[in-house]
C-alpha cells in the first residue's frame, strides 16, 4: 500500500486513526502493530510471513545475545543476527544480479548457464533489514537495552509509517518512544500538516514531473529504444534530466514528510531525512542533507567499523569512503548503473577530501552550489536509466548541443511545476527562505497560524485526492529500493 | 486556563480532521449524498471479494484500489474541483479523449491526428490506397445489387472539425500538407468514377463557413453542430427525392436564434472535461424545425450505418415524421431504433438491407479510414452467399483446422484462455477465416466483376417486402409505407413462382427436400408458408 493511494487515504488512514485513538493508551502499540501488519500484507502478502518470522527470530537471537555472559556467545548471536538480516537482503535483493552476472561470464566462456528462478523483491526489505541491524548492533554495543516485549520489537521493525521507505530509524533513537511517549494534540495537528505537505510534494509536484519524464524516457523497466534515445535533442534531454532530479527529491522527501507526519500524529518523533540537499556546496555536504538516515546508517554501521578516519593511511581512509559510497549505490538497486552511481559519488567524496572543498570555498557559495548541483544532476543519469549503454547514449545527447524548439504550449503545467520545484529546492539559499522553512516545519505556531495551516491543509488534501483520481498516476520511486 | 482553551481548540480541530478524512469512505459506503456523476466511459469495477486466495494473489488489492477510486463519497466534486483548477491555470485536461485548442476550442484527438496525418492506419499509403479501392469496389457491387432490388445506397461523407476550423487547432508535430491521401477526397473521386450515389459535405461546409451564418462545429463539441446536421438532413432528403423520384415529407427550417448554452450533444467534449462551471463561449445559433406535411408524400424505410455524427441528426431532426423506419447501426455493431435487435451480428443483414428503401452510409473524416467498419465486407458476402453455403464453408475450414496439429495446439490454448470449448474455438476461427476476405469465396470479386448469382435470401426477402413480379401484390403503399396484403394461398403461390425463377434458391430447396425426405413441391410450399408468416409478423 502506498500513502498516495485511495485505499490508504480514504480507507486505511481514517479507520486506523479512529481505532488508534479509541484504543486505551496502554494498548495503542498493539493496535499500531496490527495495522502495520495489515499495511504490509496488503502490499506484499507473500512476504508478510517472512517479515514476521524473521523479525521474531531476530528478537530472540538478540535476546540470547544480551543474556549471554561470555563474549564469544555475544559475538556469535550478534553475527547470527546480522547474517540473518543481511542474508535476507542479499538473497532477495542481490541474488538475481549475481546469478545474471555469473551466467554472463559462463556464457562468455562458452559454458551453459546456471539454472535459476528469479526471486521477487519484498518491498521495504532494504529498510527493515537495516533497522534490524541497528537493533542488533546498538544492543551489542550497549547503547540501548533490548526490548522485553516481542510486540514492541515487532513494532519497531514494522511500524507502517516508516516500514517500506524509511526514514531508517536507529533503535537507540526510538526505543524509549515505543515504550512510553507523550502525545500532544498540537503535535498531532503538526503531524497532519506535515503529512499533507508531503502528499502535496508527491502528488502535485513529483507526479506531474514524473509523467513528463516517463513520457520521454519510458518507464524504468520498459525504457525507450537506443535509437529513440539517440534521437533526443539536447534541450529535451536536459529538461528531462532536471525534471527527474526534482521528481526524485520531491517524491522521496514527500514520502519522508508523510512518514514523519504520520509518526507525529501518533506521538512518535522520527528523524529528519532531508535538509535542502540541492543547496549543498559539495557532494560531501549533499550526502549530509540527502537521505540523511541512510548516510547516518552507513557512517555508523559501515564506515566506522571499517576504521573510519582512524586508519593508518590517508589512502586507506579514501578507499573506505569510496567503498561505502559504492555499497550505498548498490543499496539503491541490484544493477550496474547503481554501482556506477555509487562510484561517481564516492569519487567526488574523495576529491572533496583532497582538494574540491577548499577550491569551492574559494569560489564562494553560489558557484559551489551550482557546480555541486550540476554534478548531482549528471549523476542522476545512472540513477534513472538502468541500462548502462542507454545511459551513455543519453549523456552523449546532453552534450551533443543539438537543440530543437520545445513546445511549452502543451506542457504549461509541467514547466510551471518545474519552476515551483526549483523555487522550493533552492529557497533556503535566502534568509527569508530559511525563516519560512523554520515556520512551516518547526517553529511554534500561534492559534491563528494553526487555524490557517489547518484550513490550508484540509483544502490541499481535497486537491490532492482530486489530483490522484483525475490523473490516476502516483507510483513511488523509492519503493523498489 | 489558556492551556485548556488551546487544548480544546486542537481537540476540535483534530476531531474535525479525522471526520474530514473519514467522510468520503462513510458517504461512499452508505451513499448518504448522491451526485449526478461524472461524464465519460469508465469500466465499473464490482465490489471486490475478500478471500485468502484473492488477497494472496493481490487481485483483491488491485480491485479494491479501483473500487474505492470509483465509489468514494464526494468523488464528483473532488475531481471536478481539481479539473477546474487545472483548466483555469493551465488550460489542461487529463482526459486523453479531448485535445485543447486555441481560444478554448476543443477537438477530439483522433480527428486532429487525422488532419495532421499522424495516424498510421496501414503500413504505407499504397496499402491504404488499395484498401480504399477495395472498399469502393465493394460498395459499388453492393449498391448495384441493392439497386436491382429497389434499395438505394447513398454514402454521406462529413469532414472533421479540424478540416473546417483549423485556425483553433492545438500545436501539433504533423502537417496537413504532408497528407498524401485523405479518405474523403479519395472516396469522393472513386465514387464519382464508379457512379455511386454520395454527398461529400466538405465543400458545402467551407462555403457556409465563409458565409459565417452559424457554427458548423460547436466550440466545445466534436461533431457537426445540431444546426449543421439539420441542414445536412435537408440536403439529404432533396438528394433522396432527386435520385429515386419519390416524394417525401420536407423540412421547414425556421430562423436562427441564439442560445447561451449548448444543446446536447453540441458540448459533448466539454462534458468530458468534468468541470465545475461551463466554458465561456459565444452564443450558439439554433433553428426551429418542422415537417411540412404532404398527403401524397411517402415515408421511406431507411437504414443508417455510420458513426456518432448521426446522433446530432437524431437530436435536431424529427426522424419519425420523415421515415417509416430508421434503424441505426452504430459503427456497424450496435443497433438503435429497432425494437427487435440490439446487435448487428444478431440480425439478418440481407433482410434488413432488402426491406429498406435507402441504405445510408454516414462516416466522418476519421472513421472513414475504417470505412464502413466491415459493413461492405460482410454485406457483400451475405448478399452473394446463402447462409447454408456459409455454414458449409465454415465446416470445411473447421475440418481443415482439425487436420493441422499445430493449429489445434493453438486452438486448445485459445479455448483454455477464453474458457470455452475446443469445438466453439474451432468454429470461431473457421468463421473468422471465411469472413476474413469475401474474395476467397467469390473469385469473381477479385476481378472486380459483379457476380451474376446471389444468395437465395435476397430473393426471399425481396419477395417478402417488395417483389414487383408478384402480380397479386398490389404495390400500393399508403403514405405510411404499408402494403395491402392478399389472402394466404395466393401469396404462397406467388412466392413459389419467385422460387422457380431463382436457380440457387431451387438448389437449396432440392437439398432441403432430399434432407427432410419430402417432395420438392412440399419443400417449396413449406418455405413459402414460412416466408408469408414472417412477413405477417413484420
Amino acid at each position: 500500500m502506498v500513502f498516495s493511494s485511495n485505499v490508504f487515504l480514504l480507507c486505511f488512514l481514517p479507520i486506523f486513526l479512529l481505532a488508534y485513538f479509541i484504543t486505551p493508551h496502554k494498548f495503542r502499540n498493539y493496535t499500531l502493530l496490527l495495522f502495520s501488519i495489515v499495511f504490509y500484507a496488503f502490499g506484499a502478502p507473500e512476504f508478510a510471513f517472512l517479515l514476521v518470522a524473521s523479525t521474531i527470530l531476530n528478537f530472540y537471537l538478540v535476546k540470547f545475545m544480551d543474556k549471554a555472559e561470555k563474549r564469544f556467545w555475544r559475538r556469535f548471536f550478534c553475527t547470527l543476527s546480522v547474517i540473518l538480516s543481511l542474508g535476507l537482503l542479499l538473497y532477495f535483493k542481490y541474488a538475481n544480479f549475481f546469478v545474471d552476472n555469473f551466467n554472463a561470464i559462463l556464457g562468455f566462456l562458452g559454458r551453459s548457464s546456471f539454472p535459476w528462478v528469479k526471486v521477487a523483491l519484498p518491498i521495504g526489505i532494504s529498510f527493515f533489514s537495516f533497522q534490524s541491524i541497528t537493533y542488533t548492533i546498538d544492543t551489542y554495543r550497549h547503547v540501548n537495552k533490548p526490548m522485553d516485549n516481542l510486540a514492541y520489537y515487532m513494532l519497531y521493525i514494522m511500524m507502517f509509517p516508516q516500514l517500506i521507505a524509511g526514514p531508517i530509524i536507529r533503535y537507540c533513537d526510538i526505543a524509549d518512544q515505543i515504550r512510553e511517549r507523550d502525545s500532544y494534540l498540537e503535535d498531532r495537528m503538526r503531524g497532519f500538516y506535515r503529512f499533507v505537505i508531503g502528499l502535496c510534494k508527491k502528488i502535485l509536484i513529483a507526479d506531474i514531473l514524473g509523467m513528463y519524464v516517463d513520457g520521454i524516457l519510458g518507464m524504468t523497466d520498459t525504457p525507450i529504444s537506443a535509437a529513440a534515445m539517440g534521437a533526443l535533442d539536447s534541450g529535451t534531454a536536459w529538461i528531462v534530466l532536471l525534471s527527474y532530479t526534482f521528481q526524485l527529491y520531491f517524491d522521496f522527501a514527500g514520502y519522508s514528510d508523510m512518514a514523519i507526519g504520520l509518526g507525529k500524529m501518533i506521538g512518535f518523533s522520527f528523524p529528519e531525512n532531508f535538509d535542502n540537499p540541492y543547496v549543498s556546496t559539495s557532494i560531501s555536504e549533499f550526502w549530509r542533507r540527502w537521505h540523511m538516515t541512510l548516510s547516518a546508517f552507513i557512517k555508523n554501521y559501515l564506515y566506522f567499523p571499517l576504521g573510519g578516519s582512524r586508519v593508518k593511511t590517508q589512502r586507506r581512509k579514501y578507499f573506505n569512503l569510496w567503498v561505502c559510497f559504492l555499497l550505498s549505490g548498490l543499496w539503491h538497486g541490484a544493477s550496474w548503473n547503481f554501482v556506477v552511481y555509487g562510484a561517481i559519488q564516492g569519487a567526488f567524496i574523495v576529491m572533496d577530501k583532497l582538494f574540491l572543498v577548499k577550491f569551492m570555498n574559494k569560489l564562494g557559495r553560489i558557484p559551489s552550489v551550482i557546480f555541486t548541483f550540476f554534478i548531482i544532476v549528471l549523476a542522476r543519469v545512472f540513477f534513472r536509466i538502468e541500462q548502462i549503454d542507454l545511459g551513455w547514449v543519453f549523456l552523449k545527447r546532453l552534450f551533443a548541443f543539438e537543440f530543437a524548439p520545445i513546445s511549452i504550449y502543451d506542457n504549461v503545467q509541467f514547466f510551471v511545476t518545474m519552476a515551483i520545484a526549483a523555487f522550493f529546492s533552492f529557497i533556503t539559499l535566502s534568509k527569508w527562505g530559511l525563516r519560512l522553512q523554520e515556520k512551516v516545519y518547526f517553529a511554534k505556531l500561534n492559534k491563528r497560524e494553526h487555524i490557517l495551516f489547518w484550513v490550508v491543509s484540509l483544502l490541499a488534501l481535497f486537491v490532492c485526492i482530486g489530483a490522484l483520481n483525475a490523473t490516476g498516476f502516483s507510483p513511488f520511486i523509492y519503493f523498489r529500493f | 486556563m489558556r492551556r485548556t482553551k488551546g487544548k480544546r481548540l486542537f481537540l476540535v480541530m483534530f476531531i474535525i480532521t479525522v471526520l474530514f478524512i473519514s467522510a468520503p469512505a462513510i458517504i461512499g459506503k452508505f451513499k448518504l449524498i448522491r451526485f449526478s456523476g461524472l461524464k465519460g466511459t469508465v469500466e465499473k469495477v464490482p465490489k471486490p471479494e475478500l478471500s485468502f486466495a484473492t488477497f494472496y494473489d493481490m487481485s483483491f488489492q488491485d480491485k479494491a484500489e479501483k473500487y474505492v477510486s470509483q465509489n468514494f463519497g464526494f468523488r464528483e466534486p473532488v475531481i471536478r474541483f481539481y479539473n477546474q483548477i487545472i483548466w483555469e491555470l493551465f488550460h489542461k485536461t487529463y482526459n486523453d479523449k479531448v485535445s485543447i485548442g486555441k481560444e478554448r476550442w476543443l477537438y477530439e484527438p483522433w480527428y486532429v491526428d487525422e488532419y495532421f496525418g499522424t495516424i498510421n492506419y496501414l503500413d504505407d499509403t499504397i496499402k491504404l490506397r488499395e484498401e480504399f479501392d477495395r472498399q469502393s469496389d465493394y460498395i459499388y457491387q453492393i449498391s448495384s445489387i441493392l439497386n436491382a432490388y429497389e434499395t438505394k445506397l447513398i454514402v454521406l461523407m462529413v469532414p472533421g472539425k479540424p478540416q473546417i476550423y483549423p485556425e483553433y487547432l492545438p500545436e501539433h508535430k504533423g502537417s496537413p500538407d504532408s497528407v498524401t491521401i485523405r479518405a474523403n477526397d479519395y472516396y469522393t473521386k472513386k465514387f464519382e468514377e464508379l457512379g455511386i450515389d454520395h454527398i461529400n459535405y466538405t465543400e458545402w461546409f467551407v462555403e457556409q463557413k465563409e458565409a459565417d451564418s452559424f457554427l458548423l462545429f460547436p466550440q466545445t463539441g466534436t461533431h457537426w453542430s445540431n444546426t449543421a446536421s439539420l441542414y445536412a438532413m435537408d440536403s439529404l432528403i432533396k438528394y433522396m427525392e432527386a435520385t429515386s423520384g419519390i416524394n417525401m415529407h420536407n423540412l421547414s427550417i425556421g430562423k436562427l436564434h441564439a442560445r447561451k448554452t449548448a444543446k446536447t450533444p453540441d458540448d459533448d467534449l466539454e462534458q468530458l472535461l468534468n468541470l465545475m462551471h461551463p466554458i465561456k463561449k459565444d452564443a450558439i445559433l439554433y433553428a426551429d424545425v418542422d415537417v411540412i406535411s404532404d398527403s401524397t408524400a411517402y415515408r421511406p424505410n431507411i437504414l443508417v450505418i455510420g458513426d456518432s455524427y448521426f446522433w446530432n441528426m437524431d437530436y435536431s431532426v424529427p426522424l419519425d415524421e420523415l421515415f417509416n423506419r430508421h434503424p441505426f447501426w452504430y459503427y456497424n455493431s450496435k443497433v438503435y431504433f429497432d425494437e427487435n435487435h440490439t446487435s448487428v451480428k444478431d440480425l439478418n443483414m440481407v433482410e434488413e438491407l432488402i426491406r429498406s428503401d435507402f441504405v445510408i452510409l454516414l462516416f466522418s473524416a476519421y472513421p472513414m479510414y475504417y470505412f464502413s467498419c466491415n459493413f461492405a465486407h460482410n454485406a457483400l458476402l451475405k448478399l452473394y452467399v446463402s447462409p447454408e453455403t456459409i455454414d458449409s464453408l465454415i465446416e470445411e475450414k473447421a475440418k481443415s483446422i482439425r487436420k493441422q496439429p499445430k493449429y489445434m495446439d493453438f486452438i486448445i490454448e485459445k479455448a483454455a484462455k477464453s474458457n470455452s470449448s475446443i469445438e466453439s474455438a474451432i468454429y470461431n476461427d473457421a468463421k473468422y477465416l471465411v469472413f476474413k476476405n469475401p474474395e476467397n469465396i467469390y473469385t469473381e470479386l477479385k476481378n472486380r466483376n459483379i457476380p451474376q448469382r446471389h444468395s437465395s435470401d435476397v430473393d426471399k426477402y425481396y419477395y417478402l417486402y417488395k417483389d414487383p413480379h408478384s402480380e397479386s401484390y398490389i404495390r400500393n403503399r399508403d403514405s405510411y409505407g404499408d402494403y395491402i396484403i392478399p389472402d394466404m394461398e395466393t401469396r404462397i403461390e406467388e412466392v413459389i413462382k419467385s422460387m422457380k425463377r431463382n436457380p440457387e434458391w431451387m438448389n437449396t430447396l432440392q437439398e432441403k427436400a432430399r434432407r427432410d425426405n419430402i417432395s420438392l413441391e412440399e419443400a417449396m410450399y413449406q418455405d413459402a408458408k414460412w416466408i408469408i408468416k414472417k412477413r405477417n409478423k413484420q
